[in-house]
């Protein structure tokens, strides 16, 4: 076995986990506050991607000042959709909530349809050819990039519930909901917010893929299976089974595509298939938080 | 006046001799849509079964897609008559509902709905890469069912007639036997349940292996009837959709609310799909959450209630 391509190959994988882990972790959160199967969470992704590149392509604005425009008006999405649509069903039933997200999903995807067609759009900027060199290893530029954006909004968001007082209720509400209540937490407003940080990294993912791949209406739909299978393999609601289910879920796709015949055909299904297999060794995930 | 029971029986002898004698009334395009929608009556009353039991599948093609292909692959291996196809379709398809629902077991009802949805994505992709068995992305060719032509859509009419006829009268057996009990037992409370003697992972198997059935024989069904079955047709996302907003629209729990659903979004979705054509399937979302938020009963809750008000 050739160790150049072998680390190269590593590489790869640690580049996609990285993406797999910035779309992971906002859906992670969401779900441990709320108990809520949030489809919507591919939607968040794909509105960021196409925000991007009309912000790009019109106004010639740079995908790094589009970030923080994405995840401010996606943040505020969230919160919308959190306010209107899913707290009215909090207390319904699982398959409502699951089937109203659902819908959501039909109605976000097909209007983008719609507006702006099937078609598989791409953005060229300055850089976007740009691949560094590190001995035998090359790696794009704006992946490498993708990925600091991904570890810097991830380091950010553990500080954030870690450190600061809207952190602790958001932990609190993870772990007891009805107990928090009882603290004085207003519980209402840690869901709204929630929501509204987990949709914004959606948002920020969006405008990473809308650098490194294709922009097209189903692109959230791409990710978010995958999404929710490292949300069950990284142990429902834990932020670092999160991190750790990506990296999993990134290397075992790279290692595939390079060295299984047809891999990149299979690659398409490995997450589906380490879930399972995970799921039957240990089925509350990786790392179970009480 | 007749008594109550009387209209109703009436009633349904009327609305089944109307679809027995539809093919005398309609023409091609008209009679392929009313196979469509026996087609979905079948996905959305078994896939309701599953519910009972508070299990959310989200992913029923998979079940099509197995029943489609173990059809297509039988009658070219062997050629024997479709009828063991579809029967074959049924069996395998509950067979795989087995280990995926001992599998799935200790899931919560949200993991298991992703885990559902993951394995009819899962089965696409092992069918598109194993072409010496499948014939990979290409998808395989059947005969045409009853030798093609018009005499014989009406034929295949009668036949998952027969068959959506069967799934309806189970699905109302078993909602007023021992079992339906024992279903909605582990729905409200399973350590209770588990209490009283009724062990739970037998009926949740028991429950995905019934739901899967059917399903498996009309994806059998279909395959021969369009002669042709790929990956992406078998496996579509739209089935495990459909199936879940059928019931859903027509009224969850109920036996009636999946066939009402049935007629109404297939021929709906006919409509819409020649209208629209781009995007058509946003009306299906704005209907979803609409019924979600305002007629969470569908509309066989809706008629009981105006009914009872009278």
């Amino acid at each position: 076995m050739d160790l150049a391509i072998l680390s190269q190959v590593i590489v790869n994988g640690i580049l996609t986990g990285g993406l797999y882990a910035l779309i992971a972790v906002g859906l992670t959160l969401i779900f441990g506050v709320m108990r809520v199967i949030n489809f919507t969470h591919g939607e968040t992704l794909m509105l960021g991607s196409y925000l991007t590149y009309f912000l790009f392509t019109l106004f010639g604005i740079d995908p790094f000042i589009s970030l923080p425009l994405a995840i401010f008006a996606l943040f505020m999405l969230g919160v919308a959709i959190q306010r209107f649509v899913i707290n009215p069903v909090l207390d319904a039933p699982h398959l409502n909530q699951i089937l109203l997200t659902f819908g959501l999903v039909l109605i976000i995807q097909n209007l983008a349809l719609i507006l702006w067609s099937g078609n598989y759009i791409s953005m060229t900027t300055r850089y976007s050819a740009i691949s560094l060199k590190f001995g035998p290893l090359r790696v794009g530029l704006t992946r490498l990039l993708g990925l600091v954006i991904a570890i810097s909004l991830t380091i950010l968001l553990t500080l954030v519930l870690k450190r600061t007082e809207w952190g602790k209720s958001v932990r609190a509400v993870t772990q007891d909901r009805e107990a928090a209540m009882l603290m004085g937490i207003d519980v209402n407003r840690v869901n709204m917010v929630a929501f509204g940080v987990g949709s914004a990294m959606g948002g920020a993912a969006g405008v990473v893929t809308s650098m490194i791949m294709y922009v097209f209406p189903l692109v959230g739909m791409m990710f978010v299976l995958k999404a929710f299978a490292i949300v069950v393999l990284g142990g429902f609601g834990s932020i670092g089974g999160a991190v750790l289910g990506s990296l999993i879920l990134g290397l075992t796709e790279s290692l595939v595509t390079n060295y299984v015949p047809n891999g990149s055909g299979w690659a398409e299904g490995v997450s589906f298939i380490v879930m399972i297999l995970i799921l039957v060794i240990r089925p509350k995930g990786l790392i179970y938080v009480e | 006046m007749l008594s109550k029971p009387y209209r109703k029986i009436f009633g349904l002898v009327g609305f089944l001799a109307l679809l027995a004698s539809l093919p005398a009334l309609l023409g091609q395009y008209s009679l392929h849509l009313m196979i469509l929608v026996m087609i979905y009556v079948v996905i959305a009353t078994s896939w309701n079964i599953l519910v009972w039991t508070h299990q959310i599948s989200l992913g029923h093609a998979a079940f099509f897609g197995i029943g489609a292909y173990t059809g297509a692959l039988i009658f070219k291996a062997w050629g024997l008559t479709p009828y063991f196809d579809m029967l074959m379709g049924g069996i395998f398809a509950s067979l795989s509902a087995v280990v995926l629902g001992i599998i799935c077991l200790r899931m919560a009802p949200w993991a298991l709905a992703i885990a559902t949805v993951s394995f009819a994505e899962a089965m696409k992709i092992l069918v598109i890469n194993v072409p010496g068995l499948t014939e990979g992305a290409e998808g395989v060719g059947v005969l045409p069912l009853f030798g093609g032509g018009e005499a014989a859509r009406v034929k295949a009419y009668y036949l998952v007639f027969g068959i959506a006829f069967l799934c309806v009268w189970m699905a109302y057996h078993l909602k007023r036997s021992k079992l339906y009990y024992a279903f909605t037992a582990i729905h409200d409370d399973q350590e209770a349940a588990s209490m009283m003697g009724i062990n739970p992972t037998k009926y949740k198997v028991l429950a995905f292996t019934i739901s899967a059935f059917f399903v498996g024989v009309v994806g059998s069904f279909y395959a021969h009837y369009i002669a042709f079955i790929d990956p992406h047709s078998a496996f579509d996302v739209h089935i495990s959709v459909e199936s879940q907003i059928m019931p859903l629209m027509g009224g969850l729990y109920t036996v009636a609310g999946p066939v009402v659903g049935a007629f109404i979004l297939t021929l709906l979705g006919e409509y819409l799909r020649i209208t629209i054509k781009t995007g058509y399937l946003i009306v299906y979302g704005i209907i979803l959450v609409m019924v979600i938020f305002y007629l969470p009963q569908g509309l066989v809750g809706l008629a009981e209630k105006s009914l009872k008000r009278r």
